[in-house]
């Protein structure tokens, strides 16, 4: 064991200075047994337990004692450790190349995931596990990770057609253009990411260029949504499509103006995403979002029946396709999700680069 | 001899600390010639290599720097002197092995493995009827007795050596035989006191004495004064020279060969398939030397044997020096426990064991405190390994460079690793 202890920080090392690489050369015929050893000679792995345990002899002989005696578990450990270390980094690209996360139960605690919110997946805990007796299906999630991770990697190398991926009502952010492309964005109202990229295709143009949709998605998390209100939020941008607001100026759809108003950031004070993922009850949201239906120029009997359609069984059915759509087809696990030109991005995109499009 | 010094506790990070012997350095003294040694390097592995004196690195640096020229076959000034250092080695070496130029040569090899080959190999059967050797020898002669004897298909006797290193030969007809065995031990300096009785009762016949004398020149110099063997091996950087073999050889042994290794600097004329090698007393000995020798080698060789002869540590004879070392070591190390000493006797080499530590474990633990010892079989596994059963030993050998803090601080050290493992 202390061979491959040895192999594992002669490698690593080796790769940065040349002197470490007859030492790794050592440490690997050792673990692979091929050195055959003169019989005046001392075997690798004894020649620098030797060094090492004699090093620490100058300084603290009794340190030194612990160390040899103990030399063999430490080396176990470490091996361990660096084969799990080494099976984790390798998962972890994996995930980076199919998910565009590092991790894809926790979205966000990966710096190399970019700007996006996780739809995280729910993982067991062990202490769960063994309260509801479920040790197998914890031990077996980082294999059936992986493998989902694996028959996932076509989804890297297919061709994103968005026309195939469109909601059901489709909502087009210009009158449909036949001659136009058709792009679409996922996104949860709650998403601060979300609003970011629905900013950045409107100023490079995108919005003009392509027929923009979008699929709503309320990230659901274990009995509850990530954000407080996103489902709210949906529901009234779904009730408010192919409305026309009788006060209206806009040549918006009612739905995207309300999703934009939803986005929209205030020259001054907190922005209303924020209000309605932290600072809104429920009922505070409702009132909010009739605030903004108001301010596109729905009158008080058509914002009455947005209201009664945000909240009809209908409605959220629509929503739940949508979400089909996303956790079924698209199979993405984080948002905003942009399905464009055959390409598809995981996070947000830069203005520059949509500008490509 | 020096005073004992008393251990030290030395404080390290205010944290630990160690009990160690305080070293030389901290005495500041070497025997005349060693100054250049780092007093805290404790360096114990004379039996493979003897650390040269400054005079002797000052002698092939003089070469290299004001004469570095061929020798043997050159008319120039530079030339000429090589020649004149190579032929006073010769003659050094001579005297010390108490022999003379009429009926010895002197030839210098690569070292005594090389020159014991280059001898045996060349050596035909003739008359003789088998190898006799002993079973503590080194490799160097265990090896090529095999192959002699395996070419030649004549019998090979392995004989029991006595605790004082005697030859053991009372059940065996040694007259008709090559005898070869060593004169030092380098496991434990066992010396071979009847070497007398056995060339006595070679020269009863066709037989012949060889000799591996490897390390006892640099020991007992002019230990083999008395003996009358047809051939000597020894090597100049077991006694204090460069690294270098050289071979004493009765001039009738050499004209026994049958050379195979031949080629420059060995013939006086060379015709188409043909050629006819040196001879005379002056030229014999080169059938043994075919082509360029190391010059520098011999030089330096020639300047440790002046200086071996001169030398005075502290005042006291090289012979006496040492064993007042090797007693003070014996004494010290029979005193640890856990500690098996191989040796019967006292000697400058001492090999031992400890019970609960692999020997190349210990000797790098040992090393890491600057304390270089050899660990192993040594090259003798058919007596360590196959008679003795011995597990991997540790084997401190003492040259004329070592001070009793030398002897203080090993022992110190060991004893602390005996308490920590």
């Amino acid at each position: 064991m202390f061979c491959i202890a040895a192999f594992i920080v002669f490698a690593v090392l080796a790769i940065f200075s040349a002197t470490f690489r007859p030492f790794a050369a050592k440490a690997w015929h050792c673990v692979i047994r091929r050195i055959s050893f003169r019989p005046c000679d001392i075997d690798f792995s004894e020649e620098l337990k030797g060094k090492i345990v004699g090093k620490l002899f100058r300084y603290s002989p009794a340190a030194a004692g612990f160390v040899d005696r103990w030399m063999e578990v430490f080396s176990t450990i470490f091996v361990v450790l660096s084969v799990w270390s080494l099976l984790y980094v390798a998962s972890s690209g994996l995930y980076l190349y199919v998910y565009g996360t590092c991790n894809p139960g926790n979205v966000e605690s990966c710096t190399l995931s970019g700007d996006a919110c996780g739809v995280n997946q729910t993982q067991i805990s062990f202490v769960s596990a063994v309260k509801t007796g479920q040790l197998g299906t914890w031990a077996a999630g980082p294999f059936t990770r992986v493998y989902e991770a694996v028959i996932r990697v076509p989804d890297r190398l297919k061709s994103w057609e968005a026309e195939k991926y469109l909601a059901p009502e489709a909502s087009y952010y210009r009158p449909f253009d036949p001659k136009k492309p058709v792009a679409i964005e996922i996104i949860d109202p709650g998403c601060r990411f979300c609003k970011k990229l629905t900013g950045n295709l409107e100023r490079s143009g995108i919005t003009e260029r392509y027929n923009l949709s979008y699929l709503l998605y309320p990230i659901p998390v274990e009995n509850d949504y990530k954000f407080p209100n996103s489902l709210l939020m949906a529901r009234y941008i779904e009730a408010a499509k192919n409305m026309q607001p009788a006060n209206g100026t806009s040549p918006l759809p009612a739905d995207w103006q309300l999703i934009k108003k939803i986005f929209a950031d205030p020259a001054t004070g907190i922005d209303l995403q924020t209000k309605f993922n932290i600072g809104f009850s429920s009922a505070e949201a409702e009132d909010q979002l009739k605030v903004l239906l108001k301010e596109i120029g729905f009158t008080d009997s058509q914002i009455l029946l947005v209201a009664e359609k945000a909240d009809s069984p209908v409605t959220l059915a629509q929503i739940k396709k949508e979400q089909a759509i996303v956790e079924n087809e698209v199979r993405t696990i984080k948002i905003p999700t942009l399905l464009i030109s055959g390409r598809r991005f995981d996070q947000v995109v830069s203005e520059e680069k949509l500008r490509e499009f | 001899m020096h005073p004992p010094s008393n251990p030290c506790k030395l404080p390290l990070m205010g944290i630990f600390s160690i009990n160690v012997g305080k070293t030389g350095a901290a005495q500041g003294v070497r025997p005349d010639g060693f100054a250049h040694v780092d007093a805290e390097d404790c360096y114990l592995d004379t039996a493979c290599q003897s650390l040269r004196p400054k005079p002797v690195m000052d002698a092939e640096l003089d070469y290299y720097n004001f004469y570095n020229a061929c020798g043997g076959r050159v008319k120039h000034a530079w030339g000429k002197r090589v020649d004149e250092a190579v032929d006073s080695a010769r003659k050094k070496i001579l005297r010390l092995a108490g022999k003379t130029e009429k009926e010895y040569a002197v030839a210098f090899t690569l070292n005594t493995t090389y020159g014991i080959n280059l001898v045996l190999g060349q050596l035909p059967p003739g008359d003789l009827k088998s190898i006799v050797t002993g079973e503590t020898e080194h490799n160097s002669v265990f090896l090529p007795s095999i192959i002699w004897s395996r070419d030649a298909g004549k019998p090979r006797l392995i004989l029991k050596r006595g605790t004082d290193g005697r030859l053991l030969t009372e059940k065996t007809d040694l007259k008709d035989s090559i005898v070869i065995v060593s004169t030092f031990s380098n496991i434990d300096g066992r010396g071979l006191p009847n070497a007398r009785e056995i060339a006595a009762e070679v020269r009863c016949g066709s037989g012949l004495l060889l000799l591996d004398s490897a390390q006892h020149f640099g020991h007992d110099p002019e230990g083999l004064k008395d003996i009358d063997f047809d051939a000597a091996f020894g090597s100049g950087h077991k006694m204090y020279g460069p690294s270098i073999g050289f071979i004493i050889i009765k001039r009738t042994l050499l004209r026994r060969l049958i050379p195979f290794f031949i080629g420059g600097g060995t013939v006086k004329d060379v015709h188409d398939d043909s050629f006819t090698l040196l001879d005379g007393i002056v030229d014999e000995h080169s059938i043994l030397e075919p082509g360029l020798q190391n010059w520098a080698g011999i030089v330096g060789l020639n300047a440790a044997i002046d200086w071996l002869m001169m030398v005075k540590p502290f005042g006291k004879k090289p012979g006496e020096y040492e064993s007042a070392l090797s007693a003070r070591l014996m004494e010290k190390l029979r005193s640890l426990p856990r500690v098996k000493v191989v040796n019967g006797e006292v000697s400058p080499v001492i090999s031992f064991y400890v019970e609960g530590i692999d020997g190349h474990k210990l000797s790098i633990l040992l090393s890491e405190q600057k304390i270089m010892c050899r660990s192993g079989h040594f090259c003798c596994h058919h007596y360590l390994q196959h008679v003795m059963k011995y597990p991997p030993l540790i084997r401190f050998s003492l040259g004329l460079h070592n001070t009793m803090e030398d002897i203080d601080r090993c022992t110190s050290v060991l004893e602390s690793i005996l308490k920590t493992f």
